[in-house]
């Protein structure tokens, strides 16, 4: 556990001691795992569930309860499935499907439909909708139920009312805001995120609390090394954990997912260097902090599933509440993920990531401060 | 069986002395269900009445001029469309598209200059759309509101025919004050509104719309997906705890503790077998701890008591009868360490904890099966979705066999390395 203090002065020394770091952390059997099997297991997992959703290819699901066979309830559930819904008729007699097929949304076409129509009679069509159903799908439901109405009465009351024949037509695209990254440009950046804060929090953190809790920092001290450096080292040790962990994510993505990294080396770079010196900051931190190294990796790992959690790595921040994805901000995660999707999914550039770098890099300097203060009285 | 009893009870007085490890081991799959009910557990939404109603946020640059535009962009505005729509006009498309990017408007609405000379001359024309790609349902909302739109546009021009260019007219040479003229046109207008008002004007056909009522015992209310996630947090917390507390055999390894108590009047059987139910004790407060979080804090409804209880022990004993098989072969703590977390996340991953398995190719499907989390996860989740003793009797036949077979078997293996002096 010597800090080999042989030629190259302080850097020489920093440098070796963050080799040890590294030398050690590989030496473990269950980081190899971590940090060389398990993003290809997560990416490749949760890649084959993630795929690019096209919205306009939703279908919402609606149950029509059919309590009468005419050629005008035909015509509306012929109006209804012209709607782009995934349409379940229950025919007279018939029960509605249970369990998990039961739908979330049902109409009812009653009895003497027909008949109230042609005497003009207004009727009133049941739609309940279910206990969990989704209030936007619901929204949309009643929109297109309208639709499918206009277009049936519209029919009765002018003699035919073919779309075919229809004046005004919609032409619509997708334009103005941002896609939401989905595919494994969510996966990717989002796993890498993650697995960096594993190596640098769990890892990082439990060496270093086992490094205080053996007296081996303070043994290193009666080597020729001085405290910054030592704390410095030690912190250099993190980054090089983060960096093995990176470099693991962009062979993956470049061979196996042939994933584009978007039109800014330089912006990519300084982003990744920020987050890489702010995990490593933290991981120092979390050594620093406790007193175990159980402790540390154990409270490590419900910190980093948290702030990978809300800070957009499992789903895209787009999908969370509004205040849940400002508070998502007091987290690093947020920022590297909002950086990577910058500059991956949006084409940003340098300037369009620079407060992302700006802030990774204070999460640095704060996390690295605390802990050279915590690791005082550790040296 | 008294001194079985007697070691267990000291044991777990031992192990719940120091609950660090444990409290750890909870705080895992309690952390994935905090981020997922903050995510999509509607928090801040619409409180004890369910999620708000959702509001389209709709842009709308008008570019015509007349008054058929006028209306269409007026429509959304009146007071019934006011309740789900937040509608703003923009001057231009410029400003329009700004909404989309820095508002998170829905959809900008364009209607084309000459929009209402066409409609009225029997030309066809198109509204422009261009919807917001950073939502998802919203914006195919608003392609269906202006698809309405268009509907009624072409119905107005449909119903108005070879009167449209005579409105037409009238309006763009500004001879709305000639009596003459309106009055033909009110006339002719007369004649072919009739039998169309009593239809749709208001529609004769009207959408009674109702939320569907608190489930009837047994009855399935519906994807929940708190109710569904819970359980794989549930058992994969089991797993980790298990394995944590199994690890405790290698640690009195280490300490000589165990070969200590072979001093007294016990037989190596019997000392493995109270170190294992001390364990299977742990994770049953594990178990209760979680659920009783999960009904407390998500509202989660663990059904009826006897399957619940059934299924609970039977999970219990396959989970501990796991942990017991997976340290009966781990020589080292570091060992079982790397080894506990591995095998929970994987398990964990593969036997459905966040993914259905019901959406899982057959292969993976065949995998999960081999997994204690799949039948784990099945048992809670029959039991979260109303079930009963029916539905988790497949699951819970498995589970008991599973747990009965582990459990044997780790205990033989165990005492078989204790034998050869490994443990």
């Amino acid at each position: 556990m010597s800090a080999g203090p042989g030629g190259g002065g302080a850097a020489g020394r920093m440098a070796a001691m963050a080799s040890v770091d590294l030398r050690l952390m590989l030496r473990d059997k269950s980081s190899i795992f971590w940090i060389f099997i398990a993003p290809f297991l997560w990416v490749g997992f949760f890649g084959m569930f993630n795929k690019p959703q096209d919205p306009a290819a939703l279908q919402i699901g609606l149950a029509i309860l059919k309590q009468e066979s005419t050629p005008l309830a035909d015509a509306l559930i012929g109006a209804i499935r012209a709607e782009n819904f995934r349409v379940v008729v229950v025919e007279p007699g018939q029960t509605l499907p249970a369990g998990d097929d039961a739908p979330s949304r049902t109409l009812t076409i009653p009895a003497g439909f027909a008949g109230s129509i042609a005497r003009r009679e207004k009727v009133l069509l049941k739609f309940v909708e279910g206990r969990d159903a989704n209030p936007e799908g619901t929204f949309a439901t009643t929109v297109a139920l309208h639709r499918a109405i206009m277009r049936v009465l519209g029919a009765e009351a002018l003699g035919g009312f073919d779309p075919a024949e229809d004046l005004v037509t919609v032409a619509s695209s997708w334009g103005g805001g941002r896609q939401i990254p989905s595919g494994r440009y969510q996966t990717i950046p989002g796993n890498l995120v993650m697995f960096v804060l594993i190596a640098t929090i769990t890892y990082g953190s439990s060496l270093l609390a086992r490094e205080r809790k053996l007296g081996i920092l303070r043994r290193l001290m009666a080597s020729p090394v001085r405290r910054a450096e030592l704390i410095a080292g030690k912190a250099l040790g993190r980054v090089a954990m983060a960096v093995v962990q990176v470099g693991v994510f962009v062979l993956m993505s470049l061979t196996i997912y042939r994933m584009d990294w978007g039109s800014s080396p330089a912006g990519l770079l300084l982003l990744m260097l920020a987050f890489i010196c702010a995990a490593a900051a933290i991981g120092l931190l979390g050594g620093a902090i406790f007193a175990s190294p159980d402790a540390a990796s154990g409270i490590g790992i419900v910190v980093v599933l948290a702030m990978s959690a809300i800070g957009g790595c499992w789903w895209p921040s787009e999908v969370m509440p509004g205040w849940l994805r400002t508070a998502s901000y007091v987290f690093p995660t947020a920022w590297a993920m909002n950086g990577l999707h910058e500059l991956l999914s949006w084409g940003g550039g340098l300037r369009d990531v620079a407060v992302h770098c700006a802030v990774l890099t204070c999460f640095a300097a704060a996390a690295a401060m605390l802990a050279a203060w915590r690791l005082k009285g550790s040296t | 069986m008294s001194q079985v009893l007697t070691l267990t009870l000291k044991d777990l007085r031992r192990r719940l002395a120091d609950p660090a490890a444990l409290l750890v081991n909870l705080a895992i799959p309690l952390a994935i269900a905090g981020a997922m009910i903050l995510a999509f557990g509607d928090i801040g939404g619409g409180g004890d009445s369910g999620p708000a109603a959702p509001k389209l946020r709709l842009g709308v640059v008008n570019l015509d001029e007349g008054f058929v535009s006028e209306l269409l962009a007026g429509a959304t505005q009146n007071s019934e469309a006011a309740r789900h729509m937040e509608v703003r006009q923009e001057p231009d498309r410029e400003s329009g598209l700004k909404l989309l990017r820095d508002q998170e408007f829905s959809a900008l609405l364009v209607i084309p200059k000459g929009f209402g000379s066409s409609v009225l001359n029997g030309r066809k024309t198109s509204l422009e759309l261009i919807k917001n790609p950073a939502q998802s349902i919203m914006p195919v909302v608003a392609q269906q509101i202006t698809e309405v739109g268009a509907l009624y546009a072409s119905g107005a021009a449909k119903l108005l025919g070879d009167a449209g260019p005579r409105v037409s007219a009238i309006a763009e040479s500004g001879g709305w004050q000639n009596a003459q003229d309106i009055g033909a046109l009110a006339a002719s207008l007369a004649i072919r509104f009739r039998g169309v008002d009593e239809l749709m004007l208001p529609p004769l056909i009207e959408i009674d719309e109702t939320k569907q009522d608190e489930p009837a015992a047994g009855a399935s209310g519906g994807f929940d997906l708190i109710s569904w996630m819970f359980p794989g947090m549930i058992v994969m917390g089991m797993i980790f705890v298990g394995m944590s507390q199994m690890k405790d055999l290698l640690r009195e390894r280490d300490a000589g503790t165990m070969r200590r108590q072979l001093a007294g009047p016990v037989g190596p059987g019997t000392l493995l077998i109270s170190k294992v139910l001390s364990v299977g004790v742990v994770v049953t407060a594990a178990c209760g701890i979680l659920m009783a979080i999960g009904a407390g804090a998500m509202g989660i409804r663990w059904g009826p008591l006897l399957p619940l209880a059934a299924s609970t022990s039977a999970l219990v004993l396959a989970v501990t009868g796991f942990s017991a098989l997976m340290f009966s072969m781990v020589r080292t703590e570091r060992q079982g360490d790397a080894l506990g977390g591995i095998v929970t996340m994987v398990m964990s991953l593969l036997g459905g904890a966040f993914v259905p398995v019901q959406i899982m190719p057959a292969w993976m499907l065949n995998i999960a099966r081999l997994t204690v989390n799949y039948w784990g996860n099945e048992t809670l989740r029959a039991l979260t979705g109303g079930g009963g003793w029916a539905e988790v009797a497949p699951y819970l036949g498995v589970l008991a066999v599973l747990g009965l077979v582990m459990t044997s078997l780790g205990v033989l293996l165990l005492r078989r390395r204790h034998l050869r002096g490994a443990l």
